[in-house]
């Protein structure tokens, strides 16, 4: 084996090649997508939409099934219009419901804006998760369904979930999360929630007993009570808060893990809390009046140790 | 680039027989050297039959910038005490333009970029060949990703239509 050049001699070299990038080169063996090993061009496909993936079948022999391979799924009911929405349910079919039990799923993305055009009941999205559950589901994003209080159930029984994300609850018909579950696995959970009270959110954070990332967004302070946060295993917590009336709620926060605490649009809030290993905590306040000061230094105190602060005011102090 | 005579220096080979010295620091980045050099720490020559000396100097450009930008972010907060978000955030985007920058090449570099991320295991380049070239298919017809990836069509159109027909769903003009 030759032995090292002087490194300036190197660093000239890599300057010319640097130079020649500009240039048009020919090259003996160009390799390109067709080249690639099968479990690559796999992993290019995982990152399209469903519909777009399936559509490299017919680029070659060798793409016809590839597709078919991909452990992530995304099904966009917008894609289809009305009319063919039909279609919509055909992609679903063919690419979940039919899927072989060898080829586990990893993560799973629906955009149901249109689920209520699909199927009068339930049944169809039910089967469609006890399949992705069977195929050992990790990841699972849920948008624009307004009816998803009805799932919450059969989503709460896919206990190979590692991280989940669903739309928006609206309190019409919701009694509460389901308790009794088995998601053991789950490290992130994000949620959007529109008046609330902090019991139902207490009774779930204390039976997901790996959970480590939580994102809240809680629409209206209004009539909602968020009077405290619990969890031994939390160490990232991402809480955004919409607007409230004005008057000052307390909110605790027991999270012996959490390292980061990113607070946005803090309305009408009081933070206290025990958060003995905060490390970084970014923290966006939208509507700052006199009296807030108090409580914001309140909030500082209580987080006197962090190794990174970040504070923001958006509109100026009143 | 700054080097400080007591850093370690590795010698990185091409297939072609072309030869770039690294710091170690640089080399680390490469998940597929890091091993070596951790099960034999005085290793300083390492061979790479499998990537040629045009795409090894891209991939040593791509791991020097992310090792440069991780020490200025490093050296601030050492500097400060704390980070400030802002200066961070437009660190971040520095960044993320250079990558962007960085992506602007032809289809045949694009892909045995991909080979050499992959090999080398450096995720960070792999996971942004990977998006480029999807990016690459999104919006388009099977015979506009042939034509980008100069892929050749080996289906008669008799096996194309009984393929597309299985999947009319991902042929339908949508809107």
């Amino acid at each position: 084996m030759a032995s090292s050049s002087s490194s300036t001699a190197i660093a000239m070299n890599l300057e010319t090649v640097f130079q020649d990038q500009g240039s048009p080169k020919k090259k003996a063996n160009q390799i390109s997508l067709s080249y690639l090993p099968d479990e690559l061009i796999i992993t290019i496909v995982s990152l399209l939409p469903t519909r777009t993936a399936a559509r490299t079948s017919v680029l070659c022999r060798r793409f016809q099934h590839l597709w078919e391979a991909s452990p992530s799924l995304q099904f966009n009911s917008k894609d289809f219009t009305l009319s063919k929405i039909d279609q919509f349910v055909a992609m679903i079919d063919h690419a979940l419901i039919c899927r072989s039990p060898s080829q586990p799923l990893q993560s799973l993305r629906l955009e149901l804006s249109r689920y209520q055009k699909i199927h009068k009941d339930d049944s169809f999205l039910c089967s469609l998760l006890v399949q992705a559950h069977s195929l050992g589901l990790r990841d699972l994003t849920i948008e624009n369904l307004w009816c998803v209080v009805n799932f919450l159930p059969t989503i709460f029984s896919i206990d190979s979930l590692e991280s989940l994300s669903l739309p928006i609850i609206i309190p019409y018909r919701f009694d509460g999360f389901p308790s009794g579950f088995g998601l053991t696995c789950l490290r992130s959970l994000s949620l959007r929630l529109y008046l609330i009270d902090s019991a139902k959110l207490h009774q779930l954070l204390s039976e997901l007993c790996s959970l480590e990332d939580l994102y809240l967004h809680i629409k209206s302070m209004d009539r909602f009570i968020l009077s405290s946060l619990s969890s031994q295993t939390i160490r990232k917590l991402h809480l955004t808060i919409g607007t409230g009336n004005p008057e000052f709620k307390t909110l605790r926060l027991f999270l012996p893990s959490l390292e980061l605490f990113h607070l946005e649009n803090l309305g009408f809030l009081h933070i206290h809390g025990e958060v003995p290993l905060l490390k970084r905590a970014l923290i966006s306040l939208y509507e700052v009046h006199a009296e807030d000061v108090n409580a914001v230094t309140k909030m500082l105190n209580c987080i006197s140790h962090v190794e990174e602060l970040s504070l923001h005011r958006s509109i100026g102090v009143k | 680039m700054a080097r400080s005579s007591t850093e370690n220096m590795i010698t990185l080979m091409s297939s072609d027989g072309e030869e770039f010295m690294v710091t170690e620091k640089v080399a680390r980045e490469c998940t597929t050297i890091r091993n070596m050099l951790e099960d034999d720490c005085v290793i300083t020559n390492i061979p790479l039959p499998n990537v040629t000396s045009d795409i090894l100097s891209m991939v040593i450009e791509y791991c020097m910038e992310h090792v440069a930008a991780a020490e200025k972010a490093a050296a601030e907060t050492a500097e400060k005490g704390s980070s400030s978000a802002p200066a961070a955030a437009k660190a971040n985007k520095d960044l993320e333009e250079w990558d962007k920058a960085f992506m602007n090449v032809d289809v045949y570099t694009l892909c045995d970029l991909i080979l050499a991320a992959n090999y080398l295991n450096v995720s960070g380049l792999l996971d942004l060949t990977i998006q480029t070239a999807a990016n690459l298919i999104k919006g388009k017809s099977p015979e506009q990703i042939r034509k980008t990836f100069h892929i050749q069509n080996d289906l008669s159109l008799e096996e194309e239509e009984k393929i597309r027909s299985q999947t009319p769903w991902a042929f339908e003009k949508s809107e």
